[in-house]
């Protein structure tokens, strides 16, 4: 009667047990199911956005060559007479993210405002990565505007970016 | 009615007292003949309660320090102890107590030849009867601890047992030293000699207490309100005494009979809870089976793609687009402001730093006479003004009037116009 009892208690106790186990692991399985569903939710709602930024190599790392190929590409009737890609650094922007920054100077020269400003905005649709214009310098002389723009070249860092 | 019987049992006398009758009797001093004179005055009945309280020289009480045992090894000294109680036929009462950090197997042994043997057999054939049998020299310690505050290493008792004798009894704690009964009022004073061989410190550390009035008239000092009426009482009215007799067989029985049916109901009982859950675990993990399809499919719709790494990258995105500023936005309006003659426009300055977004023009004036020029500085301003009306307007310099960054040559060969320079601020967003 004692092995008995003693039995039937070992025996619950082991599917007590194993019980415990099988709910979490479908917890957990419901809880990634849930993860997974919100994912898809989200990106159907931010498909353009996203499509945008993996177009622009946001997520990816920056290739200088590619990069410095397209501004050559872009620069229609300008004269180029200068590029410069300055080293990569981290940097938040004073925001909770880590942005990976690279400054490029473009020096030109150009007949026409015009250009300038068309060569401006190619630049912004199609540059391979999200620039921003920090400084843009602008003065005549000898019939040539003489323009040096300063750009910010910024893609996500995603190591350094704290959850 | 309620009928309350105390025998009192000494190694020489048998004292009865019956509460209804708040009457004391010494039955016959022949152990056999006062067993009959008892049971002809206690009535059995269920309301019916009986004490017996055995106060005998203590040679059938023994005491043995046990070393450390393990839980299985005094089980088994516990098994080996009964069988070899059994072989001795009588009675026989075993318990531990610990004391001072020693364990000690006290056990009390009643043969068939004893007087006493057939008392116990008659108080344990009493059925539907409140009883107790209680061993005055091993209840003695709880008395002593109760009365004598704060009590020593030793303690001492001295009680009447009948007219002439005083009986003496030695503790440590609840072990029993030694214990006589003498008609000699001062015979504890031999056995405290006799102790002392074995215990040096027993003079230094001794409670006594004396019951009988002969003795405590002499110990002032000791003097208390107790006496061995008051210590009877104690022990009649003790409702747990530490040694007492097994349950009968039929009892044991019944309690066997219980502990298999607890057995029995337990173990169905927790086998029918481990089936049930048995049955919820394959229940779950068909379930499981269900959701890790769904996830498979999900993630392969997904293409490997981290919903929080995309999370994250959005919204630092949108943070940075929040931030960034194009030139072009105002270099429309700057290009219709010096539309009439670009020119005029020498060179000019876009900085976004820090969220401040700043210009500074360089304007060549052309003019006729002085006083046409500042007029003409002024339009200049106005323009800008209207043009960028939440701008802040600073004149960095005005050729009319002296600066620290500029050099005015009056006859100098360069043709070239007077330059204004102007900063435009717009303040953060």
């Amino acid at each position: 009667m004692v092995s008995y009892a003693s039995g039937s208690l070992i025996f619950f106790w082991i599917h007590r047990l194993n019980y415990g186990e099988v709910v979490e692991n479908l917890n957990n399985l419901k809880t990634r199911i849930m993860i997974k569903i919100d994912d898809i939710k989200f990106m159907d709602s931010h498909k353009n956005d996203i499509a945008y930024l993996i177009r622009k190599n946001w997520f990816s790392r920056k290739n200088r060559l590619v990069a410095a190929e397209k501004i050559k590409a872009l620069h229609g009737n300008l004269a180029l007479t200068n590029i410069i890609f300055e080293p990569e650094y981290y940097d938040s922007l004073d925001s909770s993210y880590t942005f990976n920054r690279n400054k490029i100077k473009i020096e030109f020269k150009a007949f026409d405002e015009h250009d300038i400003y068309a060569f401006i905005d190619r630049l912004y649709q199609g540059f391979p990565g999200i620039v921003i214009i920090n400084e843009f310098k602008e003065s005549y002389q000898d019939d040539f505007f003489q323009c040096q723009l300063i750009l910010d070249w910024v893609s996500f860092d995603e190591e350094n970016t704290e959850a | 009615m309620k009928e309350k019987y105390i025998i009192f049992l000494t190694d020489t006398v048998v004292y009865f007292y019956e509460e209804s009758l708040d009457e004391h009797k010494y039955l016959e001093k022949n152990f056999e003949k006062a067993l009959k004179d008892a049971q002809s005055h206690v009535n059995v009945h269920s309301n019916t309660q009986l004490t017996l309280l055995i106060d005998r020289s203590t040679k059938e009480l023994q005491e043995e320090k046990l070393p450390r045992l393990l839980l299985w090894d005094y089980v088994r000294f516990r098994v080996h102890k009964k069988n070899e109680f059994k072989q001795r036929k009588g009675y026989t009462l075993f318990h531990l107590f610990k004391t001072r950090g020693e364990t000690f197997f006290r056990s009390l042994h009643i043969p068939q030849n004893d007087p006493l043997y057939s008392w116990i057999s008659w108080f344990n054939s009493l059925k539907r009867v409140r009883k107790k049998a209680i061993f005055i020299p091993t209840e003695i310690p709880k008395f002593l601890k109760k009365n004598l505050t704060p009590p020593k290493k030793y303690q001492l008792i001295t009680y009447s047992v009948s007219e002439n004798e005083v009986r003496h009894s030695i503790y440590t704690g609840p072990r029993l030293l030694a214990s006589r009964t003498s008609s000699d009022n001062e015979a504890y004073k031999s056995s405290l000699h006799y102790l002392s061989r074995k215990f040096p410190d027993i003079y230094d550390s001794l409670s006594m207490l004396f019951l009988n009035k002969n003795a405590a008239e002499k110990f002032e000092d000791e003097k208390t309100n107790v006496n061995t009426k008051s210590f009877l009482t104690f022990m009649s009215e003790l409702k747990k005494p530490s040694i007492k007799f097994e349950t009968s067989t039929r009892n044991k029985i019944v309690y066997l009979y219980i502990g298999l049916l607890s057995l029995l109901s337990f173990g169905v009982y927790f086998s029918h809870q481990g089936l049930d859950y048995k049955r919820r675990t394959e229940n779950m993990l068909k379930k499981i089976e269900v959701n890790s399809r769904k996830l498979q499919n999900l993630s392969s719709s997904l293409q490997k793609q981290n919903g929080g790494l995309l999370r994250k990258g959005l919204s630092a995105f949108q943070w940075l687009k929040r931030m960034n500023k194009s030139p072009l936005e105002k270099l429309e309006s700057i290009s219709s402001l010096f539309q009439a003659d670009s020119r005029q426009l020498q060179s000019f300055v876009w900085k976004n730093h820090h969220s401040t977004l700043s210009m500074r023009f360089d304007i060549l004036l052309k003019y006729q006479s002085h006083e046409n020029l500042s007029n003409h500085s002024k339009a200049i301003l106005s323009s800008l003004k209207a043009t960028f009306p939440t701008g802040k307007i600073q004149i960095l310099n005005e050729p009319f009037n002296s600066g620290p960054s500029e050099t005015y040559s009056v006859y100098s060969t360069d043709e070239s116009p007077p330059k204004l320079r102007i900063k435009v601020v717009f303040p953060c967003d």
